[in-house]
């Protein structure tokens, strides 16, 4: 994506963002960040704005090398379900 | 060829309706004519449901009880910040009737904020931490209030202005610095970096980024309007609260949830619980209303499943009005910088937006892109930060940023007519390009009598009128993943399948008519089962896109239906399908009009038991702006205010209210009208009302009821006037669009607009109250 905004591959599937046009899970619809500023996010896995590693969760912030990342390319049914 | 030429409607009847030629799917069905040559569209059609609604009858969320189930209540934290060092809950636990207690707990991971501590680190009052499930709602809440949590507090920040301050206490401790972490700081306008609790800006949108060069702008302009406007953090309050309904068998998990997008609820809870899809079933019957916030499963839904799977029981949980308060999204609050220039000629040369606002812990308080793109202006630059703070989170809330954005754009274009000597309605009539607007404006001034309009300050006498002017942008947005199937059964019967939700909107009843129309039936012989994720998918509730998003697939599959069952009679009478129609419930052929079958009997022709067709929404004919989605034109309004301010007591009464509005084939005037009611009693209540109060000093929301956070009781509620402006650009089979955002975002502008006519005196920041009006007066005098 443009102006260094990471692309589907490199968001974390838990992230849910919305605006006013739709919704973006995981790294689906990733033209929802042409409008971050009115793009509301939060983390499935702690159910809230605050991530699984009280970080901020965001697209540009729940990206690879974070401690709580899950990567697209994870089959969810091999993996262990989240806590919540 | 896989396509054809048709020719569409196109303009406003009664200002510049002509016709269009468009390429379209070989398969959609002929154009529809204007509505006037229609049967069923366009007309006050009754909601198919609103006998149930108004009997009592319709079963929603809260409504919900199956065998066995138990009720939960969320445990929430009661301070702002803190780690949490321990939770004891072995006195609720002990509590006779106590079926369950689920603690959300954080995988233990190195690196953040809060080490490796196995609690969430609260950031917010109200902040979810758990919750209980037991025989009754009351053991419930008992067993919450016997749950011990030990917080080791930390400093905290609730006003947005003393967050941004450079040693204000954090609200996520982790620094983010601009491109060490791929974060989104920037370079602040006063040259600071955007650390600490700033984040931002973001500078640009659906529609670009910034255009031509603002000091040029500025320099060519020979007048100037600069301002700060400030708004309020106004929370999601609907009727019915948000919750769900949790059965989790042996096979799916079924979740009756208050939600306006269904399949997402579906999604988020499969993927929260490891599920296929397919095993996971949401449900939303009947919807007390969403304004935005009700997109996900939040954290009430995996809530109420674990503590499902925890007890093998169905769980029922609904939060409770101060939960909604607290926890379940807002609008955030802004102060928005503004600036504005123009030639002599009113010309605009430039517009330069920076704002500020608070989505609690969360991102996403920018203003908008209204001041992007309502009014042509060849250099413009907008600047929008996010403050965090220790509160709830925002949410997308009808209209997200525009209705922040409008309230300071359109007074400052009042300012600038007033500067340039001219009627604030004749300038827009000069710098808005928009023909819809135009309309508007002419058909509201007439209605709404803008000819009485005075000079602002002249009325006289202690209560003093005033009339003013606002207006508005939407996009027009489509939903392209919306699936629709219909059935007809032998026999008669025609049903309608899609997991799209009806919010209270009238949905449903949209959907019956357009059926209604194409098979040339009645409202009342459609079955409309829709708000079932196990139905294809529908559309969110969401940016207005349902109407847009849900209607053409709707109507495609209903033409492909029709023709087959036309075939079957065809086939009858030795003729070809494309010899006969369908009107009035009878199947009849355009040559002979001796040949008749009435709908029931035809469809006893049928070999099968019913004709099934499935349609998804296709491209716009044309295409997109942008291919996601964004369609071409706009759903523009005008809205204009009458109000009477009281000088002695500072009361502001608005008097009444004319809402000229567009959204493309007008469907149903009946909806239309209730939406627009709807956004513009939200919008006085936005504009006099509505405030989250929180107190700095603890945290807490003061107002987290239905008391003291105001809204208006039916005596403040404003005379509401609508004009619906039927647009046609043949862009789909349906040609139709929501109005659901459009109605709430003209109206504080108006207000504030009419109450600077009124007194004289210009209000910059919202809600406007008794308080703030006698201070503005006495500030000039």
């Amino acid at each position: 994506m443009e102006n260094g905004n990471p692309n589907k591959k490199n968001i974390c599937k838990f992230l849910r963002a919305r605006n006013p046009y739709g919704m973006m899970e995981g790294g689906e619809n990733p033209w929802l960040l042409l409008d971050d500023a009115n793009t509301i996010c939060w983390c499935i896995t702690s159910s809230g704005g605050v991530g699984p590693d009280n970080g901020l969760v965001s697209p540009m912030h729940c990206v690879e090398g974070r401690s709580c990342f899950a990567s697209q390319d994870d089959n969810a049914s091999d993996g262990e379900p989240p806590i919540v | 060829m896989d396509t054809r030429k048709e020719k569409f409607p196109y303009g406003i009847p009664g200002h510049n309706l002509g016709e269009i030629e468009r390429e379209i799917p070989m398969e959609e069905p002929p154009v529809w004519p204007v509505n006037d040559e229609l049967k069923v569209i366009g007309k006050r059609v009754k909601r198919i449901d609103a006998l149930e609604k108004v009997t009592g009858k319709a079963i929603y969320t809260s409504d919900i009880k199956l065998p066995g189930m138990l009720y939960a209540k969320m445990l929430r934290s009661n301070v702002p910040h803190a780690t949490i060092s321990s939770i004891d809950v072995s006195k609720a636990s002990s509590l006779p009737g106590v079926h369950a207690i689920h603690l959300i707990e954080n995988a233990p991971k190195e690196g953040g904020d809060g080490g490796t501590n196995t609690y969430p680190m609260v950031k917010y009052v109200g902040q979810p931490l758990g919750g209980v499930a037991a025989e009754s709602l009351e053991i419930a809440k008992e067993a919450v209030s016997l749950i011990k949590v030990n917080y080791e507090k930390k400093p905290f920040v609730i006003d947005m202005e003393s967050a941004m301050e450079i040693n204000a206490p954090i609200v996520f401790d982790a620094p983010i610095t601009q491109q060490q972490d791929g974060g989104d700081v920037g370079e602040t306008h006063d040259g600071s970096k955007g650390e600490g609790n700033v984040r931002g800006p973001s500078t640009s949108s659906f529609f670009g980024g910034p255009r031509g060069n603002l000091e040029e702008g500025f320099n060519e302009a020979d007048v100037i309007v600069e301002r700060t406007y400030r708004t309020q953090v106004h929370t999601h309050m609907p009727l019915e609260t948000h919750g769900v309904v949790v059965d989790w068998g042996a096979d799916v998990m079924t979740v009756y949830a208050s939600t306006q997008n269904t399949a997402a609820v579906r999604n988020e809870m499969a993927s929260v619980f490891n599920l296929p899809k397919s095993k996971v079933r949401v449900i939303c019957e009947f919807m007390g209303g969403g304004f935005g916030a009700k997109h996900s499963a939040g954290s009430f839904g995996p809530m109420a499943a674990n503590l499902a799977k925890k007890t093998g029981r169905p769980v029922w949980l609904m939060l409770d009005r101060k939960e909604e308060h607290l926890a379940e999204g807002n609008r955030p609050n802004s102060i928005q910088y503004l600036k504005i220039g123009a030639k002599k000629d009113g010309t605009l040369t430039g517009i330069q937006q920076r704002s500020h606002g608070t989505a609690g812990v969360g991102l996403g308080a920018g203003v908008g892109r209204i001041a992007q793109i309502l009014y042509p202006c060849p250099n413009f630059a907008t600047e929008q930060y996010d403050v965090l703070t220790n509160a709830g989170p925002g949410a997308a809330w009808r209209a997200p940023g525009n209705v922040q954005g409008a309230f300071g754009l359109e007074q400052a274009i009042d300012e600038m007519a007033e500067k340039l000597d001219l009627d604030p309605l004749r300038y827009r009539d000069r710098i808005d390009t928009s023909e819809v607007r135009k309309v508007e404006r002419q058909r509201g001034a007439e209605l709404f009598g803008w000819s009485r309009r005075q000079p602002p300050g002249s009325s006289t006498g202690v209560v003093k009128k005033g009339l003013g002017v606002g207006q508005s942008t939407w996009p027009r947005f489509v939903t392209l993943d919306s699936s629709v199937e219909i059935k007809i059964h032998k026999g008669g019967g025609v049903e309608i399948r899609s997991s799209v939700q009806d919010i209270g909107t009238g949905t449903k009843t949209i959907i019956a008519q357009v059926v209604a129309e194409e098979l040339g039936l009645q409202v009342k012989d459609i079955k409309v089962n829709i708000g079932d994720t196990f139905f294809p998918v529908g559309p969110g509730s969401g940016g207005s896109v349902v109407t847009g998003s849900i209607t053409p697939p709707t109507r495609n599959a209903a033409f492909e239906a029709k023709m087959a069952l036309l075939k079957l009679v065809a086939k009858k009478w030795e003729t070809d399908s494309s010899e006969l129609y369908v009107e009035d419930g009878q199947v009849g052929h355009k040559a002979n009009a001796d040949l008749k079958m009435s709908f029931k009997e035809a469809t006893k022709l049928m070999r099968t038991s019913q004709i099934s067709k499935i349609a998804s929404r296709s491209d716009d004919y044309g295409g997109f702006q942008q291919p996601w989605g964004l369609a071409y034109g706009d759903l523009g309004s005008v809205q204009f205010a009458e109000v009477s301010v009281n000088t002695e007591t500072g009361f502001v009464k608005v008097d009444r209210i004319v809402a000229a509005h567009s959204c493309g084939r007008p469907l149903n005037i009946g909806q239309l009208e209730s939406q627009i009611n709807g956004g513009v009693i939200q919008g006085v209540s936005y504009a006099l009302y509505e405030n989250r109060v929180m107190d700095n000093g603890t945290g807490h929301m003061m107002n987290a009821n239905i008391d003291q956070y105001k809204v208006p009781f039916s005596m403040e509620i404003p005379e509401i006037e609508t004009i619906i402006v039927e647009e046609y650009s043949g862009r789909s089979s349906t040609d139709a669009y929501g109005i659901g955002e459009p109605a709430n975002i003209a109206t504080a502008a108006a207000i504030a607009n009419a109450v600077y006519n009124a007194i004289g005196v210009r209000l910059y920041e919202i809600p406007i109250t008794p308080s703030s009006i006698l201070k503005a007066l006495r500030n000039v005098s």
